[in-house]
């Protein structure tokens, strides 16, 4: 064996040494946390791998950032193979992948040279992006986080260029039988000077390239992009479910005594992938309603302080294995130790503002390429909270105490629960009578007096469709949906068992909602305790019954309408496209589109349960979204969610812009109704 | 030694409820039933009461006191969720102490047998507001008692600074000693929500309960009359002109008034 070889050989094991040590430690940090079953459906895995990881579908949504990754991460596939053939050819003193034939090792080699080539202009690109450009969403990165980047970036450009300068010296030199096949390397074989370049320098050049290889490799646990490891494990273990469907936590096993995720070492393996994945990309921020009205909760920085929490105590737990210290291993422990091991994630690591702040809205979720999901962490931390220590915004107490008694937030009578409905002669439901479904009208319709003059549009509508449907009156309760997003579980679990009792009391098969929040729970989280009928948004209906013929709206009376996606039929449900077709049959014109809708829809403000709770930081978020209205000179804004209804409006009356009407979609329609 | 804080509570209807009558005689049907809202102030305070003493090394019970039909222990075991420690339920399902003056009697019989160093208690049952019966517990236990309390500073081991609201907005300052008897307005504090570990454990907590003793009313119930029905209210849409065209045409042909 030559020196060469035992060289190469004695840096490949001490790197790769050095790097399972490091790599093994984050795994097994990892692995010791809380379970979380993500194992089963493969193929669905696979699916979601495709389009995530090899297709890079989230990072397309903005393109030339989407381009630029998409060609250094397919470079870094290619190039990885032509790094395993460095290493054979260190390893062996001198042999090639030969053995693949003349026409493989042909095709290696042009796919080597192209992507060498690719990734150096993508690398400029980046370059050039972060420091001419300079992107918004990367802006608030730390400074270690920007360093962190130009080097990776370097060791990049690093690795392309000395691949390029070791084949162009073999093509000048003539000792590459394949120069044919690499126009790049070939190109730049002319800047060598005439007659041979010295062995010397190729093996400059060529231990360089190992070098940085390495360098690289070892450099990733400790940097953010040791996400090009772990991104795609995490999109391939992320959450199948529903997007809408929190996770239901057993509370009547009475060994279990603490709930939620009140210390790092609550959170389930998955969140802490998650953490590890954060590229520090702060795509989660850009349409954040509480980043952007200036609140303290921002989703990256939620991951970011979640893995530095998780880093601090990993010392801790590798040494416990991941079992709860008992009073022997607490006492072993320094007072230093103690305080990191029982620091809690509110307030130790993120305040009570930073969690509370959070609307569910779920645009994080939405924006993030590496699937990671910030939503379940922040309502792990409020169950902690709320179920290990009564703790919570005074505000949200009186919500729970209404919720509670009377089942509803206003804490209104429940007796008087769709009162005006009944007296209206909106009959009950029965499961023998051939209903078509059951309407069920929600909190806010029931009470909100606003809001029951859109239940009555969907009477109107419902009526003169001819469709049989009746309501459970003061048998509905409230579903619980908004609770278990404050983080009570324990009172949200019983309001569904509740009403599930009562849903299957009546044999209902079909339910229709027109509040989004009934829609999203019914629809993906009542499953969980077995409920199970179909689910349709009021969205859903109307726009059945105009393309049917059913009803025949009066179109072309109304113009300039713009619409506001509601989080939970947007963005949860994918529900889209309905309301604006029913806005387009009311015009008979395309709705105005604001520049945040859709995928990038701006919430409101109320969701996850800020309904009910005062917002006393930042600006307001329905004032933000009602500028947005304003600016886009629609003169009716159409909502299809009563918390919407009531955030919108509220937003253009503090602007003083009362002129521009708020509308429910079914109002529209039950307007141009003959 | 230890510390025992006694709590009187009342099981109330929630103050939305609708109350209808069924002859002459109040229709339970729809009624949801709570805690009385002053005295989840009282139960509040006496949990931070108890909080402080603790850290100050004093071993201190809390108990809950009520009377009331069977249901009433509902409001007990709400009480135990939060931190109130044991109950004693007066059992009254006859409802015989129906006034002031026979129910301050009962109470006032367990809590002398329990020889509390502080009793808390809201300073009106938002149901029968009679704003008596502490007052009246404490004056039978010939305790100092300080109603509708706002403030509560501790300045001793056994003595505290109190603020009792009066009219206008002034307030009146106390110094007392214990033992004695608080009664607490809005604003003392606001109740905690129960953890779920103290939801679990308040089933297993202990109420222990006791006849109603020998008491004598003062009064006995006639009856209960409604309040006139309210006259329907007819909302005036359209453009301000409209509306008050509108307005002008219904006071002057339906209303008749001008
Ligand atoms: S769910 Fe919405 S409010 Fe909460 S962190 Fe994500 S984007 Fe922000
Ligand atoms: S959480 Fe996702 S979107 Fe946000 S910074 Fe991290 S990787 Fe980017």
């Amino acid at each position: 064996m030559t020196v060469f070889q035992i060289s190469t050989i004695t840096l490949l094991v001490l790197s790769f040494g050095i790097f399972s040590l490091s790599f093994g430690r984050i795994v097994r940090i990892i692995s010791l946390a809380k379970p979380r079953n993500r194992f089963r459906d493969f193929l669905k895995r696979a699916f979601v791998f495709n389009e995530h990881v090899l297709l890079h579908k989230k990072m397309f949504r903005q393109f030339v950032p989407g381009l630029l990754h998409f060609i250094i991460f397919w470079g870094f596939v290619i190039l990885t193979a032509g790094t395993m053939e460095w290493m054979y050819y260190g390893i062996t003193g001198g042999q090639h992948f030969h053995f693949l034939g003349h026409t493989g090792y042909a095709a290696f080699s042009f796919a080597e040279d192209l992507f060498n080539f690719l990734v150096f202009l993508a690398v400029a690109a980046a370059f050039y992006r972060r420091i001419v450009i300079k992107p918004k969403r990367m802006a608030d990165n730390s400074f270690k986080s920007k360093a962190d980047a130009y080097f990776i970036l370097s060791l990049i450009w690093g690795l392309v260029i000395t691949n390029l300068l070791t084949h162009s010296i073999s093509i000048h030199n003539g000792t590459d039988e394949f120069a044919a096949y690499q126009p790049i390397a070939a190109a730049l074989a002319q800047i060598w000077p005439q007659g041979p370049v010295s062995e010397n320098v190729y093996l400059f050049f060529w231990w360089a390239h190992l070098a940085i290889v390495l360098g690289f490799l070892n450099f990733l646990p400790y940097s953010k992009h040791f996400h090009v490891i772990v991104a795609a494990p995490n999109v391939w273990f992320s959450k199948l479910e529903p997007r809408g469907q929190l996770s239901f936590p057993n509370l009547e096993d009475e060994t279990i005594t603490k709930f939620g995720a009140e210390k790092v070492n609550d959170l389930s393996w998955k969140n802490l992938l998650d953490s590890y994945a954060c590229t520090e990309c702060g795509r989660c921020n850009e349409f954040c309603p509480t980043t952007t009205t200036g609140k303290e909760l921002r989703p990256k920085t939620l991951m970011i302080n979640l893995r530095a929490a998780v880093t601090e105590q990993a010392p801790i737990s590798l040494a416990l294995n991941g079992k709860v210290a008992d009073e022997a291993a607490l006492a072993k422990m320094s007072p230093e130790q103690r305080a990191c091991y029982e620091k809690e994630l509110v307030p130790g690591t993120f305040s009570d503002q930073f969690i509370w702040d959070c609307t569910t809205c779920g645009a994080c979720v939405e924006a993030c390429p590496v699937l990671i999901d910030h939503v379940d962490a922040i309502v792990d931390m409020r169950r902690a909270l709320v179920l290990n220590k009564g703790s919570n915004p005074e505000e949200a107490t009186t919500a729970f105490r209404n919720f509670e008694t009377v089942s509803n937030p206003w804490g209104f009578n429940e007796s008087t629960r769709q009162e005006w409905l009944t007296e209206k002669g909106v009959p009950h439901y029965e499961a023998d009578q051939n209903f078509e479904f059951l309407y069920y009208i929600g909190c806010a319709g029931s009470f909100d007096d606003r809001n029951k003059k859109v239940v009555d549009s969907v009477v109107k509508i419902l009526q003169s469709a001819n469709v049989k449907f009746g309501i459970l009156g003061k048998e509905e309760k409230c579903n619980g949906e908004t609770v278990r997003r404050m983080g009570n579980e324990y009172l949200g679990q019983q309001m569904m068992k509740a009403n599930k009792e009562t849903l299957e009391k009546y044999k209902v098969s079909k339910i229709l909602t027109s509040c989004p929040h009934c829609f999203n729970t019914l629809k993906n989280e009542y499953p969980e305790i077995g409920g199970s009928w179909e689910v349709i948004h009021h969205s859903e209906y109307i726009n059945e019954l105009i393309a049917a013929g059913r009803i025949k709206p009066d179109g072309g009376k109304m113009k300039n309408v713009t619409y506001h996606d509601s989080c939970y039929i947007g963005r949860y449900n994918k529900i889209y496209d309905e309301p604006r077709e029913i806005i387009e049959a009311v015009t008979k014109e395309k709705p105005i589109e604001m520049e945040r809708s859709k995928e990038k829809g701006f919430c409101c403000g109320a969701g996850g349960g800020r309904m009910w709770m005062e917002e006393k930081t930042g600006t307001r978020i329905n004032v933000n979204r009602a500028e947005e209205v304003i600016a886009s000179k629609a003169e009716t804004v159409c909502v299809a969610c009563p918390f919407c209804m009531t955030m919108v409006t509220d937003g253009l009356k503090s602007k003083a812009r009362e002129d521009i009407k708020v509308r429910d979609i079914s109002e529209i329609v039950a307007e141009a109704l003959p | 030694m230890a510390l025992k804080i006694g709590v009187l509570l009342k099981h109330v209807p929630d103050t939305n409820s609708r109350i209808q009558l069924k002859g002459e005689m109040i229709d339970e049907t729809d009624i949801k039933y709570v805690i009385n809202p002053y005295d989840e102030f009282a139960i509040e305070e006496a949990i931070k009461t108890k909080d402080l003493w603790v850290k100050g090394g004093e071993q201190v019970e809390i108990v809950g006191i009520c009377l009331g039909p069977t249901a009433a222990q509902k409001s007990l075991r709400d009480a135990f969720a939060v931190g109130v420690d044991r109950g004693i339920h007066i059992l009254d399902n006859d409802k015989k102490a129906i006034d002031a003056r026979s129910v301050s009697q009962a109470l006032a019989k367990v809590c002398a047998e329990e020889k509390f160093n502080l009793i808390f208690a809201g300073k009106q049952a938002v149901d029968t507001d009679a704003h008596a019966v502490a007052q009246m517990v404490a004056e039978r236990l010939k305790m100092p008692h300080i109603a509708v309390v706002s403030k509560c500073e501790w300045t001793g081991a056994t003595s505290a600074k109190v603020e009792r609201d009066i009219e206008g907005g002034m307030k009146e300052i106390y110094t007392v000693k214990m033992p004695a008897l608080l009664t607490a307005n809005k604003g003392l504090n606001k109740m905690r929500l129960a953890s779920l570990p103290g939801i679990r454990a308040a089933s297993k907590k202990e109420i222990k309960e006791v006849p109603l003793p020998e008491v004598k009313a003062g009064y006995k119930v006639k009856g209960w009359s409604l309040p006139p029905e309210r006259g329907k209210v007819k909302l005036i849409e359209g453009e301000p002109e409209k509306q008050a065209a509108e307005l002008v045409r219904l006071l002057h042909e339906e209303a008749k008034v001008v």
